[in-house]
């Protein structure tokens, strides 16, 4: 059923190639130095509109 | 980095809230509308008598109606309200224009209304919940421009730096379901009303379920975990557990869920390595799922308690364990010797209905009862009712859920079941029909019960309404921190962070967590590298659906039947598509082969079989047979819950489109010559006597059938299968 010289098996690793360096790279990402604070800073944004209201 | 630039000076700010309480009404209205049509459906499964004999609410058509009632109706304005409330108040700033947030609600209502104003009288597409005929098709490309443009605008007129996680989801959902809907609805008008898919055969099939799939991921999930990451956090008064965990959750749950959609098409005609590539990304969608769900949960850590007191928590508690539950159920369903059960039977039914009542609906109601008293400034009506709404919908659920895993269950292993001599068990499919109609009662209980909690809570809301001051706009007074107020500002601020100080890593943070241009790059590439490798070798790579000599075009008086099959609403009921399995074979014949349809736009593969497949029912029966089984089911089989059609036996066929539809066809590739579009009438006219004289024969029915609508749909469903039916083993 294939083409010649495709083999259709190869898209199914392809994804999961790049799924896996899209989820380490996250991991990474998250745990950047200096990150905490920002992440504290904004998990707090849903309240801050409590605090304005005159 | 960007600095605060004036931190001291206050901006006063007042929300479009009018705009958000209209979304809310038109919530319950399309909820209760859209659930009420799934108990009508319901009771028609558990007897058929309740369809009366009316054409516009026979189970075929009012089905879709039910489904896009309750996505675009129900689920899509609660994401509307949900999403104006929430972003508002998270970016400290109005919706971007008054005149978009009004056009989107009131174009969205009309296209909904126009979904209600045409499935019933069978003007339908058969792409499920992508029904809706192409001029309305049109209309919800051009709303949803509007609320994107609405939405991405009040983001780039924001007061505050950072892009809360709930809006990532909310814009992820915004542009894929953007690209799912143009994708999917690529189709060839042939009238006002009536179209054809641009796609064939399987690869509509394929295109069609990366669609199904991913506006359960995109309308039905991400919109609601956006809710989730807000509301929660609002009703509980701390902070989401952890927004590391809920940045991960988003990249990776978008990410997979794109992959996923074969998994509706798992032993078809659809190419093996597609079908591999759906089952090993939705086991892996396992993980982002119940990282999210444990995040939520984990956000109410130390006040669990609340749980008891509070209606809201309650609701979005129950609700984001539904999401587990659910999304641990899917996966598993996904799995190919666990779908060979499930696929086509009501396990499926029930699957769907604990995401949508449980998940959707929870976290739905649980912002509903959040927002309300804060949207008219008072408390609640009453929150006993609200506790009782919450606990008759949780035992609808199960009521629902449990009767319906029994259901399929059951059908799916009467139906496997064959003798030690290698014959069926179960050999009439009705019986098995017949051994699941007491749970479509059970069924029908529980979606009764789920509905009057709905009732319940929407004269609770209505109470709270006019016990209410006059409803305003809420105006808040907050500091100018941040205040891009154009897109060129946006990009601005992007190059200049770049040519600031920082680290290369916090100038990184602030192009990809602050910038909803980029966010949304990156989302449509993150779910763009799924759909690409997945659809493109199937659109391209021709040897993945050979060609059968044998199968040629539908003749014209064929051509009108099938689309009765689909005006009619027939899918609902039936597959054409044979699975490799023993009993599938003894029962309907030789698998089917991607070959087999190629000339159908659009694809009639189906997805639930509560009558038998039709495949091959060609040549099955005489044409007499389906002329008084039309009339009446149970002429034939007695036990047989399929609706009666007798208008088919009355209506004319209306012929004036017929050499426009193979007009139409030819242009999307089906090989009609010229000389078969300019001879259609007659060819059509000239079929439909030789019928109408064998029925004559067979029965004494009078000959003035011939010009009746069942002529070409006995034609259709006579040609079924039997192309193929020399060349098959
Ligand atoms: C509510 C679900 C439902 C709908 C809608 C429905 N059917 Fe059926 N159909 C059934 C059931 C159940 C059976 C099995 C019992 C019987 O033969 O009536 C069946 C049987 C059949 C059979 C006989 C199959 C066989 O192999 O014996 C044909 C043909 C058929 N249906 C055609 C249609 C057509 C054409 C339409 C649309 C106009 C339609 N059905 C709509 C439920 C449905």
């Amino acid at each position: 059923m294939s083409q010649p010289g495709i083999d259709l098996l190869i898209f199914p690793k392809i994804g999961l190639l790049i799924f896996v360096s899209v989820f380490l790279l996250s991991l990474v990402w998250i745990y950047r130095r200096g990150s905490s604070k920002t992440y504290e800073e904004t998990s707090n944004l849903p309240f801050e509109d409590d605090a304005g209201t005159p | 980095m960007h600095e605060p630039t004036q931190q001291n000076h206050l901006d006063k700010v007042s929300y479009n809230d009018k705009v958000t309480r209209y979304f809310l009404w038109a919530t319950l209205v399309w909820g209760f509308v859209g659930m009420l049509v799934g108990i009508i459906i319901a009771s028609e499964l558990a007897n058929w008598r309740v369809n009366l004999g009316i054409p516009e609410i026979t189970f075929g058509r009012l089905r879709p109606l039910h489904t896009n009632a309750v996505i675009f109706g129900f689920a899509c304005n609660a994401f509307f309200t949900a999403a104006y409330y929430s972003t508002q108040r998270l970016v400290k700033a109005r919706l971007y224009s008054d005149v978009l947030s009004w056009i989107h609600f009131w174009g969205w209502q009309a296209i909904i209304v126009s979904a209600a104003l045409t499935l019933p009288f069978g003007i339908t597409t058969a792409k499920e919940y992508a029904e809706l005929e192409w001029p309305i098709d049109i209309a919800i490309t051009l709303i949803w421009v509007v609320f994107a443009v609405n939405y991405v605008g009040t983001l780039l007129v924001r007061r505050e730096k950072h892009i809360y996680v709930s809006i990532w989801f909310y814009l992820a959902s915004i542009v894929t379901v953007a690209a799912l809907h143009i994708v999917n609805s690529a189709e060839i008008p042939v009238s006002f009303l009536k179209s054809y898919s641009l796609y064939s055969g399987a690869q509509d099939a394929l295109i069609q379920w990366w669609y199904g799939h991913n506006a359960v991921a995109f309308v039905l999930t991400t919109p609601f975990l956006g809710m989730m990451y807000y509301f929660i956090p609002k009703a509980v008064g701390r902070p989401v557990y952890s927004y590391r965990l809920s940045i991960v959750h988003f990249w990776s749950l978008i990410f997979i869920y794109i992959w996923a959609g074969p998994h509706h098409l798992h032993y078809t005609a659809l190419p093996q390595w597609a079908q591999s590539l759906g089952m090993v990304f939705s086991v892996v969608l396992w993980m982002p799922s119940w990282g999210g769900m444990i995040n939520g949960l984990l956000t109410l850590r130390g006040a669990w308690d609340r749980v008891r007191q509070d209606p809201v928590l309650k609701f979005l508690v129950a609700g984001v364990t539904f999401y587990g539950m659910s999304t641990f159920e899917g996966p598993l369903m996904a799995i190919k010797s666990v779908n060979a059960i499930s696929h086509y039977t009501d396990w499926t039914i029930g699957h769907v209905h604990s995401g949508a009542l449980g998940w959707v609906g929870f976290i739905s109601f649980g912002c509903l009862y959040w927002m309300v008293p804060k949207l008219y400034r008072t408390k609640l009506h009453s929150v006993s009712w609200a506790t009782t709404h919450f606990w008759i919908a949780t035992i609808g659920i199960v009521f629902y859920i449990v009767s319906m895993w029994i259901s399929g269950i059951t059908q799916a292993l009467m139906l496997q079941a064959v003798t030690t001599d290698g014959k069926l068990l179960y050999p009439d499919f009705v019986e098995t029909v017949a051994a699941i109609e007491p749970y479509y009662y059970m069924r029908l209980l529980g979606g009764l019960l789920y509905f009057s909690g709905i009732v319940l809570g929407i004269v609770n809301f209505w109470k709270t309404m006019r016990s209410a001051p006059a409803p305003q706009d809420e105006t808040v007074l907050v500091p100018a921190r941040f205040k891009p107020s154009k897109l060129t500002d946006d990009l601005a601020h992007a190059t200049e962070s770049v040519a600031d100080s920082g680290t290369l890593i916090d100038r990184l943070h602030h192009v990809l967590e602050s910038k909803p241009v980029v966010l949304t790059v990156l989302s449509l590439a993150a779910i763009g590298v799924g759909s690409v490798i997945e659809i493109v070798p199937t659109l391209f790579i021709r040897d993945n659906v050979p060609l059968i000599a044998t199968v040629k075009p539908y003749t014209p008086l064929e051509l009108e039947g099938r689309d009765l099959y689909i005006r009619e609403g027939c899918y609902n009921c039936h597959s054409q598509m044979v699975r490799p399995f023993k009993d599938e074979y003894l029962r309907y014949g030789a698998p089917s082969r991607p070959g087999e349809s190629v000339y159908d736009h659009p694809f009639q593969w189906g997805s639930k079989r509560t009558g038998p497949d039709l495949a091959r029912i060609g040549s099955k029966y005489p044409d007499l047979w389906h002329y008084r089984h039309m009339r009446n089911p149970r002429d034939i089989s007695s036990k047989s819950i399929m609706p009666i059609f007798p208008w088919l036996l009355e209506n004319k066929l209306d012929g004036s489109h017929t050499a426009a539809k193979l007009q139409a066809l030819k242009k999307v590739g089906v090989p009609y010559q010229q000389e078969d579009i300019d001879s259609a009438s007659v060819h059509r006219d000239r079929q439909a006597l030789e019928i109408a004289k064998r029925l004559n024969e067979q029965g004494g029915v009078s000959l003035t059938v011939a010009d009746k609508e069942i002529t070409a749909l006995i034609a259709y469903l006579q040609r079924l299968g039997t192309d193929t039916k020399v060349s098959v083993p």
